[in-house]
C-alpha cells in the first residue's frame, strides 16, 4: 500500500510542475514486444510476451520546452510451466509508469527523438497450479523504466511512436500457504526490454 | 509402461483405510476342522477348501472331509461317507467340479461332487492310496499305493492309472520304489515324479520319474531322506522335495532337496525346520512354502510323542535360500495348499485339528528410487521428493501406504495403485535434507507387503 501511495503522490507532483499553458499533449496506445531479463521468468514463461496499454505525454512549462512528462498503464499476461515439475502457471503484469521525457532538437519537422526515465509501480499477479503452493499471489513493487524513442508526425495530428524501453522491477513472493507449509517465497525479476510502437494523437 | 502419477493433488487421492490390513506371511485366521486334518485342496475359484480329516485315532464316525468357506474363513460343512477310511489327500479337478479323496487305510478313492458336496462315486482297487494326481488336460489320473490292507502301511510299491470318465483303474500297475508317499506331475503332463519314502533313513529315499506316455519308470533320483512330499514349479524346471526323515523320528529330516528336472539331479539341499512335511509352490513360481511338522518323541525309547511349534518356511526359488520370516502355525503342520490366486496358503495342523490361513505376498517390489526436485514458480518454490517404484506379480497392489518411519506410524499418504510403475511426489519439504520412506503395498486380499525402503539424498 505504501508503494501505491508514493506512486500516486509522485504523479500529483509531476502534474503540479506542468504549466497550465502546456502546449503539446500526445495520447497514444502502445503495443510492444516484451523480452524479460529475468532468467527465471524466461525459463517459466518463455523469452517473449506481448505488452500493451495507453500512454499520455504532456509538454512541460511552455511550448518551447524540450521536457515532457509521461504516464502510462500497461498489461502483460503469459502462461508457462514451473521449473522442476512443469506445473501450469500464469503471470499478469500491470506496470504503471510516470516520468520525464526529454526531446532532442531535430532538424526534421517530421520526427522528434526522446530519452526518458521514470518510476514504475508494478502489480504482479501469479496463478500457480500446484496443490502445495500458494495458488494465487499478488505483489506490488516499485521499479524504474528508461525510455528511448522517436515520434513520427503524420497528417491530421496523428503520431507514431517507435520506442525501446528498459524496465527494472523486482517482485517478492509471500508465504501464506497451507499452515505448516514450507513453501519458500522468492524474489523475481519481472523487468525486461520492450520494443514497440504506439499510435497516438497530438492535441 | 503404465505410470501412475500422483503429483500435487495427493490430498485428493487419499483413500481411507477402513479395514484392518494383514501383514504378509502372517497367520490371519485359524479354522477348525475334523480330527487330524491332513491333505487339503482349494477350488479353482479360491472360494472353498476341502480338507481330508485323517482321523488317525480311529474315532468312529470321524473319517470325514471338511469344507471350508475361504471368504469367511469358517467351516462350511463336514462330509461323511461310509467309503471314507482315514482320508489322507484331496485333489480337485481343473473344472472345480469333483474332489478325489484317497482313503489311506483302505483301498478306495472317494469322488465328491462340487458344489453339492455329495459322494458320487468310489473308485476301488488300490492299496493304501495316499496321493492322486490328474494329468493336465486329460481324463487320466495317477494314484500312489503307499501300502495298506494288502501290503501293509509303507510297503506299497505301485502307481495306478485311473480313467476319470469311468472311474476305473486302467492299465497295469507301475512298479516304483517302496512306499510311494507323494506325486507331482510336470505342467506339460509328460512326466510324473514319485517321492518314495522307502524306510525313511538318511539317503535311502528316491524319486522315481515315470513317463506318462509309456507308463514306465525312466529315471530314479537317489539321495533323499524320507521324502514325504514333492512340488514342481509352474515352469516345469524344478521339483522341491520335503525330506521328512525317519518315521521313527530319529534322525529327523531338516532339508528340502531341489531337483533340476532337465537333468533329473539334485542341485541343492536347503536346510529348513524340523521334519519338513508338506510343500507347495506359489502360483507365480517364485516362492516355495514348506511345513515343518516338528513332532518328536520327548521320552527315551520313542515314548511321549510331543508336538513342538509347527512352522512354515519360505524358500526363494531364484536363490534356493530360506527367506524370513519363519511362520508359526499350529501343532504338527502336515500339508499345505496355496489358493490359485496366490493370495493365501492353507496349512493343515494335524495335532491341532485346525487349518491355518497365511496371507501371502502376491507381488514384489522390483525397484525403488527417490530424488529431490525443486518445483520453482516465479515468486515461490516448493521442495519435492519424487519417489518412483515398480512392482510385478500375479495380483498387484490396489493401494500403497507411504510412511516416513520404519515403524510404519508416520503415514504420509495412502494412494491408489495405477499400474506396475508408480510415482509419488511428497511436497513442502526442507531442501538438502535426507528423507527415508517406507512404501507398503496392499493387495485385494488386504494383505500389506513388507515395506520398500527408499532413501532420498540426491537431487533429481
Amino acid at each position: 500500500m505504501l508503494t501505491m501511495k508514493s506512486s500516486w503522490v509522485s504523479l500529483l507532483l509531476l502534474s503540479s510542475v506542468m504549466c497550465v499553458s502546456a502546449r503539446d499533449v500526445i495520447l497514444e496506445f502502445k503495443l510492444a514486444y516484451f523480452r524479460p531479463t529475468g532468467a527465471c521468468f524466461r525459463q517459466i514463461y518463455g523469452h517473449s510476451a506481448a505488452l500493451y496499454g495507453p500512454e499520455v505525454t504532456v509538454q512541460l512549462c511552455d511550448n518551447n520546452s524540450h521536457w515532457y512528462g509521461f504516464a502510462s498503464v500497461d498489461y502483460l499476461s503469459k502462461s508457462g510451466r514451473s521449473i522442476g515439475l512443469c506445473d501450469k502457471t500464469k503471470v499478469s503484469l500491470l506496470p504503471l509508469a510516470v516520468g520525464i521525457k526529454c526531446f532532442a532538437p531535430s532538424p526534421c519537422k517530421k520526427a522528434d527523438f526522446y530519452l526518458g526515465a521514470g518510476i514504475q509501480p508494478t502489480r504482479v499477479h501469479t496463478r500457480d497450479c500446484s496443490a502445495d503452493v500458494n495458488p494465487r499471489q499478488t505483489s506490488w513493487s516499485v521499479g524504474g523504466i528508461f525510455k528511448a524513442g522517436a515520434y513520427l508526425y503524420a497528417p491530421h495530428c496523428v503520431v507514431i511512436d517507435l520506442f525501446v524501453d528498459y524496465s527494472v522491477v523486482r517482485a517478492r513472493g509471500k508465504n501464506n500457504c497451507c499452515g505448516s507449509s514450507t513453501v519458500i517465497p522468492l524474489k523475481a525479476n519481472v523487468g525486461g526490454a520492450i520494443f514497440g510502437v504506439g499510435l497516438g494523437y497530438l492535441f | 509402461m503404465n505410470v501412475g502419477l500422483m503429483k500435487g493433488v495427493a490430498f485428493l487421492l487419499m483413500i481411507p483405510v477402513c479395514t484392518q490390513t494383514a501383514t504378509v506371511n502372517s497367520v490371519i485366521a485359524t479354522i477348525n476342522t475334523g480330527v487330524t486334518p491332513a491333505g487339503l485342496a482349494v477350488t479353482p475359484d479360491n472360494n472353498f477348501a476341502y480338507v481330508a480329516n485323517n482321523n488317525n485315532y480311529g474315532i468312529a464316525g470321524q473319517d470325514s472331509v471338511s469344507v471350508l468357506n475361504l471368504n469367511t474363513n469358517l467351516p462350511l460343512t463336514i462330509i461323511t461317507d461310509v467309503s471314507f477310511d482315514q482320508p489322507y489327500t484331496v485333489t480337485i479337478n481343473a473344472a472345480g467340479t469333483k474332489a478325489y479323496v484317497t482313503n489311506s487305510n483302505g483301498s478306495t478313492v472317494t469322488v465328491i461332487n462340487i458344489p453339492a458336496n455329495t459322494v458320487s462315486a468310489v473308485i476301488t482297487g488300490f492299496d493304501g492310496p495316499s496321493g492322486f494326481v490328474i494329468v493336465p488336460n486329460t481324463d487320466r489320473a495317477y494314484v500312489n499305493n503307499y501300502g495298506g490292507p494288502i501290503a501293509g502301511s509303507g510297503n506299497g510299491t505301485t502307481i495306478m492309472m485311473v480313467n476319470l470318465l469311468t472311474n476305473l483303474i486302467t492299465g497295469s500297475p507301475i512298479t516304483v520304489a517302496q512306499a510311494p508317499a507323494a506325486m507331482a506331475i510336470t505342467p506339460d503332463g509328460t512326466r510324473l515324479y514319485v517321492a518314495c519314502y522307502v524306510d525313511g533313513n538318511d539317503g535311502t529315499g528316491v524319486v522315481d520319474v515315470v513317463s506318462t506316455s509309456s507308463n514306465t519308470v525312466i529315471a530314479t533320483i537317489t539321495g533323499f531322506s524320507g521324502p514325504f512330499d514333492i512340488a514342481i514349479t509352474p515352469d516345469g524346471n524344478y521339483a522341491y522335495v520335503a525330506n521328512f526323515g525317519s518315521n521313527n523320528f530319529a534322525p529327523f529330516g531338516t532339508t528340502v532337496s531341489v531337483i533340476d528336472l532337465s537333468s533329473n539331479t539334485i542341485i541343492e539341499t536347503i536346510t529348513v525346520g524340523i521334519q519338513p512335511s508338506g510343500i507347495a509352490v506359489a502360483p507365480n513360481g517364485k516362492l516355495v512354502y514348506v511345513t515343518n511338522y516338528n513332532t518328536l518323541y520327548a521320552g527315551s525309547s520313542f515314548t511321549d510323542l510331543t508336538a513342538g511349534q509347527g512352522t512354515v518356511n519360505i524358500i526363494d526359488v531364484a536363490s534356493n535360500t530360506v527367506l524370513p520370516p519363519t511362520i508359526a502355525v499350529g501343532l504338527s503342520p502336515d500339508a499345505i495348499a496355496i489358493a490359485p490366486d496366490g493370495e493365501f496358503a492353507y496349512v493343515s495342523n494335524y495335532a491341532s485339528n485346525t487349518v491355518s490361513v497365511i496371507a501371502l505376498s502376491t507381488f514384489q517390489f522390483m525397484s525403488g528410487t527417490g530424488c529431490q526436485v525443486v518445483n520453482k514458480f516465479l515468486m515461490q518454490q516448493d521442495v519435492v521428493n519424487e519417489l518412483t517404484w515398480t512392482v510385478s506379480g500375479a495380483t498387484l497392489p490396489i493401494s500403497y501406504a507411504i510412511y516416513r518411519d520404519a515403524g510404519l506410524t508416520d503415514l504420509v499418504a495412502t494412494v491408489p495403485a495405477t499400474g506396475t510403475s508408480m510415482i509419488y511426489l511428497d511436497h513442502n519439504l526442507n531442501p538438502n535434507s535426507t528423507y527415508t520412506y517406507y512404501i507398503v503395498g496392499i493387495n485385494t486380499a488386504n494383505t500389506a507387503s513388507n515395506p520398500l525402503e527408499i532413501v532420498v539424498t540426491e537431487s533429481c
